[in-house]
């Protein structure tokens, strides 16, 4: 009997332990690590491993512990974190998603943790995409978008490219003759490559749509709102090239389709940059060319945030922004995963400037952010967003008009906010 | 434990309830309270945080969702195809594979194995086998029209790629019940049959079809439930599109709940999904009794 009162009481104080307030001391007195929540696998996550193992040696007074999420369902389970009050102490999320974590709960703004941090590091655009409603909401750690890629071999010999392999085509009309004598040299290749149907998709047209002198593109209500002509000679000449069999319709292998060389131009993110450089020696990566004028390109970043819980300790908040600031400070080393640091100190240094994949640095200023709206994210990764829904709807001919796609996707959003 | 309960006196009909206790405790707290909660949050409207009570709003929503709408058709067109292409494959592989020699046991492991497969590794391979441009359909039928279908977005394709990849997944359990229910059917059945002249093909519909009729029943209400709640086909192989084609009454739960963050509505479509299953699973039972 007594045998049985003691494992029974074992049994219970297991339990009550497991059953214990996170964030409680222990009794050993050994700091308790920050919580902190990352989305980042692949090559993304072994850079990430590395950065935060060199944090914690470096720093063993404020101990980080990485816990992955799989990107595909990151959101929905911050979003259920938030209703079950388990929240990390510090996460990664993207700035276009800022909006939308505000739907599931609050976000600690940095300079009530920390009113000296130093936002003067970061270019004014990025300060800028991170603030809602005057409130600077995250750390900037990256700033990543759509550039594009090529293969020199299969582009050699064209308008595209000069004698050195230099890329000369800036109008859309020059692209799309180099795209025609690429196809007529290689009629086995495509001459270029976009994954779609995707929200990738959307980004590229994005990208042509700001070029074009696009402004609108959301309401206050949620809804969309486009400027017709910019919308429309965007959507036309991305049409143009599908129609005229230099790009493969409807996948999502843009990078297999390079690594094999069956294609010779990508518009890409720049996080396939180290994966494409190692199968394919040959490949060359540039910011978007200017196509229709204006040199900006879709981007957004990563940023690093504070989730709002239920209990507040100050203490582990104020680590947390010191680990943020660590991070953006050694963001040299996150390069080498595509992206482009967000602080201007680490963009001037010699450690980024020798990085290969510094060519992408002028995304860090030229970059046109997504709008800061609830209902033009990516929560579900595979799931199509209204907008890049309708701009499918579009290509393949299921709506005639820029207006009847608009119409098309507010009601979608309509039916669905 | 019968120690137990003669140590603390208790009655023998109240340790029948101590024993169904650890259900009805699993029950209340995965079954019925989700439930409830569910019915609560469709009266809501908001973010998962900051839910508001605004009474049937979301049900009235409901009627004039034409998204919705699609959804519906799409599962009930899923449940009924699939019903029918399941059994009807289900029942020629168990009439194949039912003898009790070599050939059959090797065909009966290759048509079970994907059984075993969880959702995301079956979907993997259907999306390697079907991938558009690189996939090896494409390989195998390069060079003629056939390597051009685009398996997971054209729209007369893709319902049937779900279709066809749920086949296979699921065929191979189907097919197991059958053969365990024709190895119940008495030999001098068909004996007597063969003396009184009847070929194969008359057997078949006079002896084999009206004894599998029970097993058919069952199974026809298990697949109409599992095809209801159809979600991770399209969900990883085909994001619901072209335009909604593929788009699941629960996939479209997933999306307008966790997506466009709206639980409220997602809740109540949950309700209303739960409610036609009670109604098409009480009419399929009265009327399978009566048929039969």
């Amino acid at each position: 009997m007594k045998k049985n009162l003691i494992i029974f009481l074992l049994v219970l104080s297991v339990f009550a332990v497991s059953c214990g307030k996170k964030g409680e001391a222990t009794s050993t007195g050994k700091i308790e690590p920050l919580e902190y929540w990352t989305f980042f696998s692949g090559g993304d996550g072994e850079f990430m491993t590395e950065l935060v193992n060199k944090h914690n040696e470096q720093n063993p007074e404020n101990p980080v512990k990485p816990i992955i999420i799989d990107w595909g369902t990151y959101y929905t389970k911050l979003s259920t974190a938030y209703l079950g009050g388990e929240l990390p102490d510090i996460g990664t999320a993207h700035q276009h998603m800022l909006s939308s974590i505000l739907t599931f709960g609050d976000l600690i703004p940095i300079d009530s943790i920390e009113p000296n941090f130093d936002w003067s590091q970061y270019p004014n655009i990025t300060v800028d995409n991170i603030t809602i409603d005057g409130s600077p909401l995250a750390v900037p750690f990256d700033t990543h978008g759509f550039v594009m890629y090529y293969n020199t071999d299969l582009v050699s010999g064209t308008s595209l490219v000069d004698a050195d392999g230099n890329w000369i085509a800036d109008t859309w009309e020059q692209f799309e003759i180099g795209l025609g004598e690429v196809k007529a040299k290689y009629p086995d290749v495509y001459p270029l490559t976009m994954n779609n149907p995707d929200t990738a998709f959307q980004w590229v047209w994005y990208s042509l749509y700001n070029q074009l002198g696009g402004k609108k593109l959301i309401t206050e209500d949620g809804l969309l709102e486009v400027d017709i002509e910019p919308a429309k000679k965007a959507l036309d000449a991305l049409k143009s090239v599908y129609d005229k069999g230099y790009s493969p319709k409807g996948h999502m292998s843009s990078l297999d389709f390079m690594k094999e060389g069956k294609a010779a131009v990508a518009f890409e993110g720049v996080w396939v940059a180290g994966a494409l450089r190692q199968t394919l020696p040959n490949v060359k990566a540039i910011t978007m060319p200017a196509f229709f004028g204006k040199d900006v390109a879709w981007g957004t970043g990563h940023v690093l945030i504070i989730p709002q819980g239920k209990n507040i300790d100050e203490a582990k908040q104020k680590r947390a922004v010191a680990f943020a600031q660590w991070m953006v400070e050694n963001g040299a080393l996150w390069a080498n995963a595509g992206h482009v640091p967000a602080s201007s100190v680490v963009q001037n240094s010699e450690e980024y400037k020798s990085n290969p994949n510094s060519v992408f640095q002028p995304l860090a200023v030229n970059v046109v952010a997504w709008p800061k709206s609830k209902y033009l994210d990516i929560a579900i990764a595979g799931q199509l967003s209204p907008l890049a829904n309708s701009l499918d709807q579009y290509l393949n001919g299921s709506v005639a008009t820029v207006e009847e796609m608009i119409e098309k996707a507010n009601e979608e959003i309509s039916y669905k906010k | 434990m019968l120690l137990l309960f003669k140590k603390f006196n208790i009655k023998e009909e109240h340790q029948a309830w101590l024993f169904l206790l650890p259900f009805f405790v699993l029950y209340l707290t995965f079954t019925l309270y989700p439930i409830i909660g569910a019915f609560l949050m469709s009266l809501q409207t908001g973010t998962f945080t900051r839910l508001e009570f605004t009474g049937i709003s979301n049900y009235i929503r409901l009627f004039s969702d034409k998204i919705l709408l699609q959804t519906l058709i799409n599962t009930f067109l899923f449940v009924i195809v699939s019903t029918i292409v399941y059994l009807f494959f289900a029942t020629i592989f168990a009439l194949w594979a039912q003898n009790p020699s070599r050939r059959s046991t090797i065909v009966r492991i290759c048509i079970y194995i994907p059984s075993i497969l969880v959702i995301s590794v079956m979907t993997n391979i259907w999306g390697l086998i079907f991938r558009p441009h690189l996939g090896v359909w494409s390989y195998i039928t390069q060079g003629t029209f056939l390597a051009d279908f685009n398996w997971f977005r054209d729209p007369a394709l893709a319902r049937w790629t779900i279709v066809l990849s749920t086949l296979w997944w699921s065929v191979g359990v189907n097919m197991l019940i059958i053969i365990a229910s024709l190895r119940s059917i008495p030999n001098e059945l068909y004996e007597a049959a063969s003396l009184d002249g009847a070929n194969e093909f008359k057997q078949f519909f006079s002896i084999t079809l009206p004894n599998l009729y029970p097993t058919y029943r069952t199974l026809i209400i298990l697949q109409t439930l599992a095809s209801f709640k159809l979600f991770g086909q399209p969900f990883l192989l085909t994001g619901g599109g072209p335009d909604n084609l593929t788009r699941s009454v629960v996939l479209y739960v997933y999306d307008v709940g966790f997506g466009a963050r709206n639980p409220g509505y997602a809740a109540a479509i949950s309700v209303m999904l739960m409610a036609i299953l009670i109604i098409f699973t009480t009419i399929q039972i009265k009327l399978l009794k009566k048929t039969n």
